[in-house]
C-alpha cells in the first residue's frame, strides 16, 4: 500500500476522530446496515448462549436481560407453520437492492422486527399470500428488564390475490424466446405459465424452470407495472438467500445466454475455490518476490480462512490491498504474481495466483468483469482459455466494432513474466496495410507499427475507444488524453481518423483545472462534459451525449440526461415556507448533495419521504442551494 | 445523571439501541477503531472489533454507571480500550509490528503527543481545505485504502476519475503541507 502523509492520522484523539468522521464518514449506508446485522447477530446470540433452557411464549423472564430474542424464533417457528410463503414475501419486501422489489439476504435478518408497542393478537392465516406479517417479540429494555410479551400479528392488506391462470411450466427456451421482446414484454406475455406469488405489497411472482433457474417478476397489483424480471440461478424465492447482483439479470434488458455462461464458468470457479475447504487444509503459505527477493510467509488457521473467504468472494480481487496488507506491505505490481499455497491434508496441493486482474487457480485463468455504472459493458465472468505465451494477437478490427477496454483479456508470458492485456488494444484496420495499431494501457500511448518500426502517435492517452467516426467505412480512434497548455493540464477528446490520418480535437472547453469550468471526457464511447463543480456525482453532472464529425469538426451533442433520485423530504406550504416541492438525493450520489424538484411533476401520485423517483432532465443548475434541474421532461415514481 | 440521550433509548430492546447507536455514532466509532488498527487489523478485524463495542453499549447503557453521563465520551472510551485490546492481541506473536502507542498518552510522551496532535490537526486541516470531493476520495482511498471501484460507486464517479481525483488531490495535499511548513521528510 502506499505510504503518505494520511498514514500520520493514527491514534488519533476523539475531537479529531470526529472532526475525521465528519470530513468522511466511514460507513455508507450498506456498511452500516451490515454492522448493525451483525450487532442484532451477537446480541440475539449472547441472549440464545445464556437463556437456552427456558422458554416461555408468555410471562416474565426473571433475568434481567431481555429475552426477545428467544421468542422472536419461537414465533418465527410458529410464523414458519403459518406459511412459508408469506415469510418469503415478506423478505422480498424489504428488499435493499436497486431493483425496487427484488429479493435480498442481507434484508433477511430484518424480516423479524422487534418493539417495545403491545400488539393485540388479531388472526394467523398462512394460506393466502395476500397478506404481510409483523412479527413482533415485546421486550422492556428499562429497569427490569423482562419479557411480558410476544405477540404474532397478521395485518390485512390491500392487495388481491394474484390470479393463478398458467397451467404450463415455464422452460428456457421459451423465456429465451419472450425475452427478445426487450422492454415490450409484459405479465400477459407470461399468462400461460404457471407461477407463485410470493410477495409482500406488491406482486413477486416466482416461475422456476426445471432447467435449474428461477424469474422473479415485480409487479404492482391491479397494473401492468413490472418493476423487474430477474432471472437467477436455482430455486430462489425461500428464505435466507444470498442475492448478488451478479447473479441476476433482468430479461428486458440483459442477455439470457451471456447470463447462462457467466453462471455457468462462476460456479465451476467457485467449486474450484470451495473444493479447498479450510477444514482440509494442512499447510498454507503466501508467497511473493520483491525487489530480487523471494519471501515466504506461512498462513495461521485465521489466515487461512480470511484468505479463503475473500477469494470466494472476489475480495482478493478488487481489494487486493486490504488483504494482502494482512500479511505484509507488498509492492503493489510485482514483477511475479504472488501466489498463495495450499497443502491439503490429503497430500495434494493448490496453488492460486493473482495476474492483474486475473485469477489462476492450478494453472487456469480466470477474470472477473465488473459492471460499474449503467454505461459500462454488462458484468462477465470469463474462463481465460487463450493463453498465447508470448505470440502477438492482433485483432481484426470489424467496421461497426466498438472496442471495450476491459473486455476479452488475454495472457502474455514473456519468460518466468506473466502479464494480462486486453487483446482488442493491438488491432488492424481495413485497407490500412502492415500496420498495427496498439494503445499501450501502461504508458498511455497509441502507437503504431508499421513493417516492424514502432512510432507513438499520442502520448498521454488516457482511453481509447474504437469505431466508426465519419461513416468512411473505417475504425477510428476516439481518445481521451491530457493535454498541457499555457502551463495548464486539461483533458480533450481527440479522434484519430488512422485511414485518412487526419486528427480532430473537440473544441469549445476541454481544458481541465482547478479554476476552469468543465472538461470532456469519453467512457464506453459515451460523451460526458463535466462541469468543474465536482461536488456533484459524475453520473449526473454535466451533460451526457456523443460526438460526431461534421465537415472538418468534432462535434459534440447534447443528450437527455436520467437519474435516479430518492425524496428525503416533502415541503409543503407552511406559513414560514412558501414552497410547495421535494428535496432528493440523487440515487448514487452522496449525501450531503440535495436537489429541489416542484411537486407538479408528481401528481396524482402519493410520493412520500423514501420515494424513488426517475428524472430526465437536460441540465443542472448549481447557482442555488438545494440545486434544481433544467429542462424536465419527465419524472417517474418508480418505487415507494 | 441520565441525560437526554439516555432517556431517549430508555424502554428501547437491545437491537432498537443498537440501531439508534450506529445511527448516531457509528461512524465516530469505527473512526477511532479503524485509526487504531489500521495497521495491523484487517477489515474483519475491525468491523468485529466495531461491532463488540455497539453490543455491549446496547446490552449494558440501561444497566451500567458507565453509560450514565456523556453517551458519545463514554462510547469513545469504550472504543479506545477495546481497539487497544485488539490490538495486543493481533499483535501477538508478530514481532514484526511496532509495539502499540497505547501509552501515548502516558505524562513522559506529553510534549511528543503534542507534536503529533498538532501535525494530525494540521493534516486535517489540508485535506478538509481539499474540498470534497477531493477530501472523501483521498481519505477513502489512502486511509480507509478502498478500492477505487467501490469509492466509484459510493461517490457516483467511473473508478477512472476517482483515480484521477485522488491522485491530484494526493498531490494537492503535499503542497498545502509544505504550504504549512510540514514537509514530506517530516512525516
Amino acid at each position: 500500500m502506499k505510504r503518505t502523509e494520511l498514514d500520520r492520522l493514527e491514534n488519533i484523539d476523539d475531537e479529531l476522530a470526529e472532526k475525521l468522521a465528519q470530513l468522511c464518514p466511514p460507513l455508507d449506508a450498506s456498511a452500516e446496515e451490515k454492522l448493525l446485522r451483525r450487532v442484532k447477530k451477537g446480541l440475539a446470540d449472547e441472549v440464545e448462549f445464556e437463556y437456552e433452557p427456558e422458554v416461555t411464549v408468555s410471562g416474565a423472564d426473571p433475568y434481567q436481560k431481555p429475552g426477545w430474542r428467544r421468542f422472536a424464533s419461537t414465533a418465527a417457528a410458529v410464523l414458519l407453520i403459518a406459511g412459508l410463503c408469506v415469510a418469503g414475501g415478506l423478505i422480498m419486501r424489504k428488499s435493499s437492492r436497486s431493483s425496487p422489489e427484488a429479493p435480498s439476504a442481507a434484508s433477511a435478518s430484518d424480516g423479524t422486527s422487534y418493539s417495545t408497542n403491545r400488539l393485540t393478537d388479531t388472526e394467523a392465516s398462512g394460506t393466502s399470500a395476500d397478506t404481510s406479517v409483523t412479527l413482533t417479540g415485546t421486550a422492556d429494555a428499562t429497569e427490569t428488564k423482562a419479557v411480558t410479551n410476544a405477540v404474532l400479528t397478521t395485518v390485512k392488506k390491500e392487495k388481491q390475490p394474484f390470479e393463478h391462470k398458467g397451467t404450463r411450466v415455464l422452460r428456457m427456451n421459451e423465456l429465451t424466446e419472450l425475452a427478445k421482446k426487450g422492454e415490450a414484454l409484459t405479465l400477459a406475455d407470461l399468462k400461460d405459465y404457471v407461477c407463485q406469488d410470493i410477495g409482500g405489497s406488491i406482486y413477486v411472482l416466482k416461475y422456476y424452470m426445471p432447467e435449474g433457474y428461477t424469474l422473479l417478476v415485480g409487479s404492482e397489483p391491479g397494473t401492468d407495472k413490472v418493476y423487474y424480471m430477474n432471472l437467477y440461478r436455482g430455486n430462489k424465492g425461500g428464505s435466507g438467500e444470498n442475492y448478488s447482483p451478479e447473479e441476476s439479470i433482468d430479461i428486458r434488458t440483459g442477455s439470457i445466454s451471456d447470463f447462462i455462461s457467466t453462471v455457468n464458468k462462476l460456479n465451476a470457479f467457485k467449486d474450484k475455490i470451495n473444493a479447498i475447504a479450510p477444514e482440509n487444509v494442512a499447510k498454507a503459505s503466501y508467497n511473493y518476490y520483491s525487489e530480487g527477493e523471494n519471501y515466504v510467509i506461512e498462513l495461521d488457521r485465521g489466515q487461512i480462512n480470511t484468505a479463503l473467504t475473500a477469494m470466494k468472494e472476489f475480495k482478493l480481487l478488487y481489494e487486493k490491498e486490504n488483504v494482502q496488507e494482512m500479511l505484509e506491505t507488498l509492492e503493489k505490481y510485482n514483477s511475479k504474481p504472488a501466489k498463495w499455497i495450499f497443502e491439503m491434508n490429503d497430500g495434494t496441493r493448490k496453488e492460486i495466483s493473482f495476474v492483474e486482474d486475473c485469477i489462476c487457480i492450478d494453472g487456469e485463468y480466470w477474470v472477473f468483469e465488473k459492471k460499474y455504472s449503467d454505461n459500462s459493458p454488462v458484468t462477465r465472468f470469463n474462463n481465460l482459455t487463450t493463453d498465447l505465451y508470448g505470440s502477438s494477437y492482433v485483432h481484426e478490427f470489424s467496421d461497426q466494432e466498438k472496442c471495450y477496454l476491459l473486455f476479452d483479456k488475454i495472457l502474455f508470458k514473456e519468460g518466468e513474466y506473466i502479464y494480462s492485456e486486453n487483446y482488442k488494444s493491438r488491432v488492424k484496420i481495413k485497407d490500412i496495410e502492415n500496420t498495427i495499431f496498439e494503445y499501450c494501457f501502461s504508458d498511455e500511448t497509441l502507437r503504431a507499427e508499421k513493417n516492424g518500426i514502432e512510432t507513438t502517435l499520442f502520448d498521454d492517452v488516457l482511453n481509447c475507444y474504437i469505431l466508426n467516426m465519419n461513416n468512411d467505412n473505417h475504425a477510428d480512434f476516439c481518445m481521451t488524453r491530457r493535454v498541457t497548455e499555457n502551463g495548464i493540464t486539461g483533458l480533450r477528446i481527440t479522434v484519430y481518423d488512422a485511414y485518412n490520418n487526419k486528427t480532430y480535437d473537440l473544441s469549445g472547453g476541454g481544458e481541465y483545472d482547478y479554476w476552469c469550468s468543465y472538461f470532456y471526457t469519453i467512457d464506453n464511447i459515451v460523451v460526458f462534459e463535466e462541469p468543474h463543480d465536482s461536488a456533484v456525482p459524475f453520473e449526473s453532472n454535466g451533460t451526457m451525449g456523443s460526438i460526431a464529425i461534421n465537415g472538418d469538426k468534432l462535434e459534440f451533442t447534447k443528450e437527455e440526461q436520467v437519474v435516479g433520485a430518492e425524496v428525503t423530504e416533502v415541503r409543503r406550504d407552511s406559513l414560514l415556507i412558501t414552497t410547495n416541492d421535494y428535496l432528493l438525493k440523487l440515487a448514487y450520489g452522496r449525501e450531503y448533495i440535495s436537489f429541489e424538484l416542484p411537486m407538479s411533476y408528481t401528481e396524482g401520485y402519493n410520493v412520500k419521504e423514501g420515494t424513488s423517483l426517475l428524472i430526465r432532465f437536460a441540465s443542472i443548475d448549481t447557482s442555488s442551494y438545494p440545486y434544481h434541474f433544467n429542462g424536465i421532461t419527465s419524472v417517474t415514481v418508480i418505487a415507494g | 445523571m441520565i441525560n437526554k440521550e439516555n432517556a431517549a433509548l430508555e424502554g428501547k430492546s437491545p437491537p432498537e439501541t443498537a440501531a439508534a447507536l450506529i445511527s448516531e455514532y457509528g461512524n465516530y466509532v469505527y473512526t477511532i477503531v479503524f485509526s487504531r488498527l489500521r495497521s495491523c487489523g484487517t477489515s474483519e478485524d475491525i468491523e468485529e472489533c466495531v461491532s463488540d463495542i455497539f453490543i455491549e453499549a446496547a446490552r449494558d447503557i440501561g444497566s451500567s454507571e458507565f453509560f450514565s453521563g456523556d453517551l458519545k465520551a463514554a462510547l469513545g472510551t469504550l472504543a479506545k480500550r477495546r481497539a487497544i485490546n485488539y490490538y495486543k492481541r493481533l499483535s501477538a506473536g508478530n514481532s514484526k509490528r511496532t509495539a502499540l502507542t497505547d501509552d501515548m498518552d502516558s505524562g513522559e510522551n506529553i510534549l511528543l503527543n503534542a507534536e503529533r496532535r498538532d501535525i494530525q490537526r494540521q493534516i486535517l486541516g489540508a485535506v478538509e481545505a481539499l474540498g470534497k470531493p477531493d477530501s472523501e476520495i483521498l481519505l477513502l482511498k489512502y486511509y480507509y485504502c478502498m478500492s477505487a471501484g467501490d469509492i466509484a460507486k459510493r461517490v457516483g464517479m467511473s473508478s477512472r476519475n476517482v483515480q484521477k481525483h485522488a491522485e491530484r488531490a494526493l498531490g494537492r495535499l503535499g503542497e498545502l503541507l509544505e504550504a504549512r511548513g510540514i514537509r514530506r521528510n517530516d512525516l
